[in-house]
């Protein structure tokens, strides 16, 4: 039996004799539940996002002010894709999201969740809390940081304190390896959000469960493979997401840093320093809308992509059976 | 396989929660850990399962010592409570996943799991996911998981406490059955004494850590080497109430305060007698009319249909008794109470120890 039959069969004996349910069995009643979250999506995202693809076609920039600009139909789009520099902001952006994504934002998150619960509770408490502080940092003050750490001898703390020391070579870090620098600062912050998400997955799988993998013969890393892992799947899907479209959208650590120095102009930047910076003397408002609509259409193929990909319609189960 | 626990100790920090118990369970038999909520048979279970270490004492399978070994090296099979079945496969890969871990091929795993849940009815469920099956379905899933392995000892949390009624009746003969035709050692954790009477051949009664009673099911009834197993097991519950016992003429006598004597049978009749005694004696072993005895007001009637259970109240203590349907006592009558006396049971009140038993 079906969900439908039950809906069919509950119509019949209960909803079509009581009054006051019918009434409140209104076809438009999702409308009701759904309309504050509808409207603040519509007025808060798709708004804005409907105004960015209508600029994008447009030359509207700080020469042409808002009164001066005309309709340029793809023009903003195809120099997107004949642009010279376009290549090198794609391989970044993607070395950039994808290693902070897997090694940082999901990789060291789901290691520290495991470790920190597989200590003495209190002491895997004091671990997270510590990881949480980059995150509570001020972002400022956390670029400064990171700047004397990576900074040339004899300010910086790695080069003077332990390269130099031990006879290697020093050098201006940030310069030397970007892509690793904007990596790692992104990946310390970014691993502690997913850290106490899959925190308290990996603590609500029920303590039986994790017995009986015992029981059955798992060992610490079968159990992480076999039961662990499957069992945090949506918070693991719901963390890639999340962690990948924000990671895709942000730039104020690397603009701290590196302002796009040394090849670290990831896509985000690169919109936000044509359509929002006059550095080159404009406000190219018409080129930038159009950078940051690419990012709109990928951010939306990523979500659909995952969903797909995390097999999300299994998750959501269907009734019990109630037989023997 | 034999198992023996040896001065078994267990302390969660400062709290000790068992104090040395001491238990054999010889090979086949089928054991029931019966207690209140906390009293530590869960706790002494997980022991012998390997997922605590205990604090002191050997446990021994067979004449090896296992205190070392992790679980999956035990050859135990468990049932849990919650079921504990991994809900992101379906009932093949539950059923098989120890076989997987044991990298046994394909065709052992087919036959094992055919063979297996063929024995527990769930053949026609190996692709279900298991959220997707009824309580009494997953049920036998989990008793198939644990015994896929064909292991040397069963352990059982519980493992019918979520099901309803009448399906808990249906599964505690199948359980019995089964566990009797493969020949299993079997530990039963249950707080129901019914299904530990029903099932088990020797029942350890245990309360706050400590192991009250180990014994047969008859004698757990009929011999209560405790106040505690006493008021346990049996069901409506053992009264209790304080008397004195008094020798008179080479004969021994049961003086309540209100000035009722009754004579003690030889049968009946304690070695050595405390200064401070609690009587008890179960309902069916009471009758209650209005010749002599006790007297008494019915407080309540509860009705069970095979028998009508009988509440009746005494200066604010409460006493239980049963009646067949057909008689005619009513709420708020005045009631007298005799006892057979060759079924009552003495305790120290002072050690709520038996001293007819021990």
């Amino acid at each position: 039996m079906g969900l439908k039959a039950v809906q069919e069969s509950s119509k019949d004996s209960t909803f079509g004799f009581n009054p006051v349910q019918k009434k409140l069995g209104n076809k438009y009643d999702w409308l009701l539940f759904m309309g504050p979250a509808m409207i603040l999506v519509a007025v808060f995202f798709i708004t804005p996002v409907i105004i960015v693809f209508i600029i994008s076609f447009t030359d509207m920039s700080s020469l042409t002010g808002f009164s001066n600009w005309s309709w340029i139909g793809f023009d903003n789009w195809i120099k997107i894709f004949t642009h010279p520099q376009s290549g090198q902001h794609i391989k970044v952006t993607v070395i950039y999201v994808f290693f902070t994504l897997i090694f940082f934002n999901v990789g060291l998150a789901l290691l520290l969740a495991i470790l920190s619960t597989h200590i003495p509770k209190a002491a895997g408490f004091a671990f997270r809390a510590l990881w949480l502080v980059p995150r509570i940092t001020p972002v400022v003050v956390y670029i400064m940081m990171w700047r004397y750490l990576m900074a040339d001898s004899p300010y910086g703390i790695f080069n003077e304190l332990f390269f130099r020391p031990l006879g290697f070579e020093t050098s201006e870090m940030v310069a030397a390896h970007p892509y690793i620098a904007i990596i790692l600062v992104n990946g310390f912050i970014g691993a502690s959000f997913g850290m106490i998400i899959f925190t308290s997955a990996i603590e609500s799988i029920s303590r039986d469960m994790m017995n009986a993998s015992l029981v059955d013969g798992a060992n610490i890393l079968q159990r992480i493979k076999y039961i662990i892992i499957p069992q945090i799947r949506w918070p693991l899907m719901f963390v890639t997401t999340f962690q990948t479209l924000s990671l895709i959208t942000s730039f104020e650590q690397i603009m701290i840093l590196t302002d796009g120095a040394y090849g670290t102009e990831v896509w985000s930047l690169w919109a936000y320093h044509k359509g929002l910076n006059n550095y080159f003397g404009q406000f190219q408002w018409g080129f930038g809308m159009a950078l940051a609509g690419i990012l709109v259409v990928i951010s939306i193929a990523f979500c659909i992509a995952y969903l797909k990909f995390f097999k999300f319609s299994d998750m959501i189960q269907e009734p019990k059976i109630e037989t023997l | 396989m034999r198992v023996n626990l040896e001065k078994i100790t267990k302390s969660f920090k400062k709290v000790e929660v068992l104090q040395e118990i001491n238990l054999d369970v010889k090979d086949g038999e089928f054991v029931a850990f019966l207690g209140p909520s906390g009293c530590g048979k869960t706790t002494t279970l997980l022991l012998v399962a390997g997922i605590y270490k205990s604090t002191s004492g050997l446990i021994k399978f067979d004449d090896t010592v296992v205190n070392k070994l992790v679980p999956k090296d035990r050859n135990i099979g468990m049932v849990f409570q919650s079921y504990a079945l991994y809900s992101h496969m379906n009932v093949y890969k539950n059923l098989t996943f120890a076989l997987m871990l044991q990298k046994k091929s394909k065709a052992e795993m087919d036959k094992a799991a055919k063979i297996t849940s063929e024995m527990m009815g769930i053949g026609h469920l190996l692709d279900r996911k298991v959220g997707m099956l009824s309580g009494g379905q997953q049920q036998r899933v989990a008793l198939g998981r644990a015994l896929i392995k064909k292991p040397g000892l069963l352990l059982f949390d519980e493992p019918l406490s979520n099901l309803d009624a009448r399906l808990r009746i249906h599964m505690r003969s199948e359980i019995k059955k089964i566990q009797h035709d493969l020949g299993t050692t079997a530990i039963y954790v249950t707080h129901d004494q019914i299904e530990a009477m029903s099932m088990a051949d020797r029942i350890a009664v245990m309360n706050e850590g400590v192991m009250q009673a180990y014994d047969t099911p008859v004698n757990i009834h009929d011999k209560p080497k405790t106040l505690f197993v006493a008021t346990f097991v049996g069901n409506p519950p053992m009264n209790i109430m304080d008397v004195t016992l008094q020798k008179e003429n080479g004969k021994l006598y049961m003086k309540f305060s209100e000035g009722l004597s009754l004579e003690i049978p030889p049968s009946r009749t304690p070695k050595v007698i405390p200064d401070r005694v609690k009587m008890g004696i179960r309902p069916q072993d009471l009758e209650i009319g209005d010749k002599e005895g006790l007297p008494f007001k019915v407080y309540t009637i509860e009705p069970t249909g095979r028998d009508d259970v009988i509440i009746c109240e005494n200066n604010g203590s409460m006493f239980t008794g049963l009646a067949n349907p057909g008689h005619n006592i009513k709420e708020g009558e005045n009631v007298k109470v005799s006892f057979d006396m060759g079924k009552v049971q003495f305790f120290d009140a002072d050690t709520e120890k038996s001293i007819l038993w021990n």
